[in-house]
């Protein structure tokens, strides 16, 4: 299938502090990192130290540090922790708050000031080599145009949902604090789903409305029964840029331990060909035992009490208008080996482990 | 460590975070954009309340004031409320000394930087701090509330019309609650809005950096803008608008660019040794720190030619007639009425002077030249408030043009208080140019007593008599003073004895080595005279018998209309008789229309006015009657320095040539030897 990758011209383990290790991305990025013989650092909020601990028991690289990043000041716990500052030369930041339908201000506390006091905190690290920054593919937000990995518009003010335009603010303001002193290194994942190999998933956002969607419609009869086509104001253009979370944790670890020697790198962490919104629909759809075929549709007004009447969020609707295309020349480029599975392989596993837990 | 939270109304773009040293303290300043999510910032006040030390606030609308009372925004409110004991700081008590204070410094080097101006401000409603220091000054204020705050394209008139405004609106206004981003396009009603025609009319444009991001700017073309503070976004902002001048209130700190009013009052206030913040302690800042505004000239709009101004008029009613359309008035019993009429239209334009280039650095220059029709006759007798109006809409016009400085010619000059009150009216400095007529006048003299030879110099000094008819004038007084140190002998003639006595008092103690004689009659000395200077405003009146004058004597007749007629200058062809005054411009000087000179000569005070522009000496520095012994040396200088010089000598017909000279110089030497025999 694929092959695990490794680090090239391996040197000695780096020390890496984690902020977000125990989230979704976070976790796996963890125990890759650590099997990779990394000497980990993880931030966690006091109140969730226990539970951390518990999630991490079976690694032995792993030192815990308190601190909350929506604090100013982001170590507050009593670990020693002028020796700890000293260790560390790379932070991976991945914290955030990342559903579709969160609040703005909940979105620019977690990921904008978050980001702000890593920033911050960084500046406290005198043998900081590389910084690694999750934003994501969405950061741009754009219908049309070809989207390069080191476009970021500023001052944007059009989002479709307020995860996206937060993401937005904080990874400008990563840039606006690019330092001489370590590497930047931004990544942009595409849509997130399960583990290829397990289906396994922590939430169903995203993509995961579209199969609430799909099962919802199959219990429309007129739709079970009659329909051969479906009409749907999706942009025959728009692409899903899905990348399974397990092959995402792969590349991220390819490239946390093979840093290009640069002061800014940006990578669109998406499939070399991403599906287009309509095979996900259509392949989606035939797994769920629902084989339409979608035409494609202009959007009207009408769509929008039925896509509440099948409670499909508004945010969704960017999935189907955008049709810009996302380059990948830089991670083409830096990492030619990385390699992914196919959609097609790995889609009826999502949907399998998506029907048990809905059961 | 203090922690300043420096909380802004707008794009979290320009979110930081900086540490600095003041007073012993370490100070980390975090900047927070809330991207115009009022609910967000109250999140954040709440949120940080208990981590920071102080919020210093950033494009929220402050305190609204309407007379006596102040409205303070349910927002800010709330804020404060929200905060609890943490100290929310606005920067107002430092705007309020700060601006005023700069504003004056500036104009102290400027003075006419709001004379007769028109100032518009895109938002009044919160410049109360300032406001009362531009109603001192006598400068018309427009303003764009009514569009800014609501998007009606109305502009409001004088500040009883803002306050009209505010009485109506500061209580909707202070509650009014701003959710997203509203930027007004001002450019998108310039062309269109009749109603907001004085406010793009205007002059200077006044703003702040907060007001900036909410703002689409008109085009601001050769207009002036004051603006609080300037970041590198604002002044691309203003530059792409074309501004030619920024001047800048209140400095941004390159090393700290986030150092705004209400984060340096939040400093101020978390390291006072009290921890409460007063007028008094922001005055000891100001004092210490030195505040200094600056002008910044935007190089790309600005012309690389400057403009000046001079205001001529008919030497007589003569010049009327050579009007072109106008000649059947010449001898004409209709010539008084066309005087008489002539005076009452209005200054205009007349002509151009082009190609004037410094012979020091090759600095262009251009001149317009405003003519007013009136003769000497009408300037005198016209009541002197009408002419000062005349010219003061002349100095309004040459300042729409362009020109940075503008003279007055020949008798627009003696009418009243010699152009004092003309520059207080006008939006651009005025000079007289009596200094450099003076120096041409002591150039010519010196050309002509040098050409005749018969007067030579013993100790330094011409052993011979200088008479100086006029001499209490401005132009008279200034040469009796550069004279006295040159000739053994001076004679200084006025018609009031008194002002000839205080003269010769003067003189005396100036060159105390030389002889000085006062008089009120010229003839007493004409016949001993080498050099006569006569500069007065007889109006052609006889003012000396020429039948007296010393055979060979040089006679720099400087008034106008002369003072020694054609006919009477014809009866002594051995007296060099000199039309002093005019000079010569440098570069490649083409003027559009006859001034009443040959070629591309032009008056003394015309190319004062150029050079002081060349020089970029934009000042009145010829003012009133009383002219300068050092100013005169002054532009001496910088006429050598940029290349204006005497002219050929022009005699009353022309142009005196060399072989005129010489024969001049026969006849006086032939009627001398038969004097003596």
């Amino acid at each position: 299938m694929f092959e695990p990758l490794s680090r090239q011209n391996r040197h000695d383990p780096m020390n890496i502090l984690v902020i977000g290790g125990t989230g979704f991305i976070g976790q796996r990025l963890v125990r890759s990192l650590s099997h990779k013989g990394e000497k980990l650092f993880l931030l966690v909020r006091e109140g969730s130290l226990e539970k951390a601990k518990k999630t991490f028991h079976d690694l032995s690289s792993i030192t815990f540090l308190g601190g909350d990043i929506e604090k100013t000041d982001l170590l507050t716990n009593l670990f020693s922790a002028g020796e700890v500052l000293n260790e560390i030369d790379c932070v991976i930041h991945l914290a955030a708050v990342y559903q579709l339908d969160v609040s703005f201000q909940e979105a620019y506390l977690k990921n904008v000031i978050g980001t702000q006091n890593v920033l911050k905190f960084l500046g406290r690290l005198p043998n900081l080599k590389y910084f690694h920054f999750f934003s994501t593919y969405a950061a741009n937000q754009v219908l049309k145009g070809n989207l390069l990995e080191d476009d970021l518009i500023k001052e944007k003010s059009n989002f479709f949902d307020n995860y996206a335009k937060s993401k937005n603010l904080a990874e400008n303001l990563v840039r606006k604090n690019v330092s001489k002193k370590y590497q930047t290194i931004v990544h942009r994942p595409g849509i997130i789903v399960g583990n290829s190999q397990t289906g396994e998933r922590d939430n169903d956002n995203g993509p995961y409305y579209f199969f609430d969607f799909i099962q919802n419609l199959k219990k429309l009869p007129i739709v079970r029964d009659k329909l051969k086509h479906l009409p749907l104001p999706v942009q025959k253009a728009s692409m899903m840029p899905v990348v399974p979370v397990d092959t995402l944790v792969d590349w991220c670890t390819h490239i946390i331990l093979n840093p290009k020697q640069r002061q800014l790198s940006t990578y669109h962490l998406i499939p070399k060909q991403p599906i287009s919104t309509k095979d996900f629909l259509e392949q989606s759809m035939k797994c769920l035992g629902l084989p339409l075929e979608i035409i494609c549709i202009p959007k009207t007004k009408f769509f929008s009490p039925l896509f509440r009447l099948l409670r499909i969020p508004k945010e969704l609707v960017f999935y189907m208008e955008q049709a810009a295309h996302l380059d990948r020349t830089n991670l083409n480029t830096d990492y030619p080996q990385l390699i992914e599975p196919e959609f097609k392989t790995y889609l009826p596993i999502l949907i399998k482990e998506y029907l048990r837990t809905k059961t | 460590m203090k922690e300043i939270i420096k909380l802004s109304f707008g794009s979290s773009s320009d979110n930081f975070d900086e540490e600095i040293e003041m007073n012993g303290h370490k100070i980390h300043i975090r900047g927070i954009g809330v991207d115009y999510d009022f609910d967000l910032a109250l999140l954040i006040v709440k949120k940080y309340a208990s981590e920071c030390d102080a919020f210093a606030l950033s494009g929220f609308i402050l305190d609204i004031k309407q007379q006596n009372k102040t409205h303070v925004h349910a927002m800010v409110k709330a804020i404060r409320e929200a905060a609890g004991d943490t100290p929310v700081l606005d920067g107002n008590m430092l705007r309020k000394a700060a601006f005023p204070w700069a504003l004056k410094k500036f104009i102290d080097q400027e003075k006419h930087f709001l004379s007769n101006k028109t100032i518009a401000f895109y938002t009044g409603l919160v410049q109360w701090n300032i406001l009362p220091f531009f109603q001192e000054h006598d400068c018309k204020l427009v303003f764009g509330d009514l569009f800014f705050s609501m998007g009606v394209p109305v502009s409001i008139n004088g500040l009883k019309g803002l306050d009209t405004f505010l009485k109506i609106n500061a209580p909707i206004l202070s509650r009014m609650r701003l959710k997203k981003k509203i930027k007004r396009d001002f450019s998108a009603v310039e062309t269109k809005s009749i109603a907001m025609k004085s406010f793009f009319d205007a002059d200077i444009f006044f703003i702040t950096e907060s007001q900036l991001k909410f703002t689409e700017l008109n085009n601001l073309e050769g207009k002036t803008v004051i603006i609080d503070r300037l970041s590198q976004d604002s002044e691309e902002k203003l530059i792409k608008a074309k501004a030619q001048r920024i001047l800048i209130l209140f400095p941004s700190y390159a090393n700290l660019p986030h150092l705004s009013t209400s984060v340096i009052e939040a400093i101020l206030h978390v390291t006072h040794p009290r921890g409460i913040l007063t007028e008094e302690d922001i005055l000891d800042y100001l004092q210490t720190f030195e505040i200094q505004p600056r002008i910044q000239t935007n190089e790309l709009a600005e012309s690389k030619i400057d403009h000046f101004a001079f205001i001529i008029h008919p030497l007589s009613k003569n010049q009327i007639a050579q009007i072109p359309g106008l000649s059947f008035l010449n001898k004409s019993p209709l010539l008084d009425l066309a005087e008489n009429l002539a005076a009452k239209v209005p200054g205009h334009h007349y002509c151009t002077i082009t190609g004037i280039k410094s012979e020091f650095d090759g600095k262009e220059v251009e001149g317009h030249l405003y003519m007013i029709p009136a003769t000497p006759k009408m300037l005198l007798t016209t009541p002197v408030e009408k002419v000062y109006d005349s010219l003061s809409n002349i100095c309004s016009l040459a300042h729409k043009r362009g020109a940075k400085l503008i003279g007055l010619g020949a008798y627009t000059k003696i009418v009243g208080d010699a152009g004092v009150t003309v520059n207080q009216r006008s939006p651009i400095p005025v000079t007289t140019g009596n200094t450099l007529s003076a120096a041409a006048t002591l150039w010519a003299a010196s050309f002509g007593i040098e050409k005749m030879g018969l007067v030579h110099k013993v100790d330094g000094r011409f052993d011979g008599t200088c008479m100086i008819i006029g001499a209490t004038g401005s132009i008279g007084k200034i040469c009796a003073k550069v004279l006295a140190n040159q000739w053994k002998k001076i004679v200084v003639v006025a018609p009031r004895p008194y002002k000839v006595l205080e003269l010769v008092s003067l003189l005396k103690a100036f060159a105390p080595e030389a002889e000085i004689i006062g008089t009120t009659n010229p003839n007493k000395y004409s016949g001993e005279s080498d050099l006569i200077v006569t500069s007065t405003s007889a109006q052609g009146e006889k003012v000396i018998d020429i039948e007296l004058i010393k055979p060979g004597c040089v006679v720099c007749d400087v008034s106008r209309p002369f003072d020694i007629s054609l006919e009477d200058a014809a009866k002594r062809p051995d007296i060099l008789i000199i039309a002093s005054g005019e000079v010569e411009l440098p570069g490649n000087v083409k003027i559009d229309k006859t001034i009443g000179l040959e070629g591309e000569t032009v008056y003394a005070c015309l190319a004062e006015t150029a050079l002081l522009t060349m020089e970029g000496l934009l000042e009145s520095f010829s003012l009133s009657r009383e002219l300068s012994y050092e100013k005169i040396i002054q532009i001496d200088r910088l006429s050598r320095k940029h290349g204006i010089r005497l002219s050929s000598i022009m005699g009353h017909t022309g142009e005196i040539k060399e072989i005129e000279i010489d024969l001049c110089r026969q006849y006086a030497l032939e009627n001398l030897k038969k004097k003596a025999t």
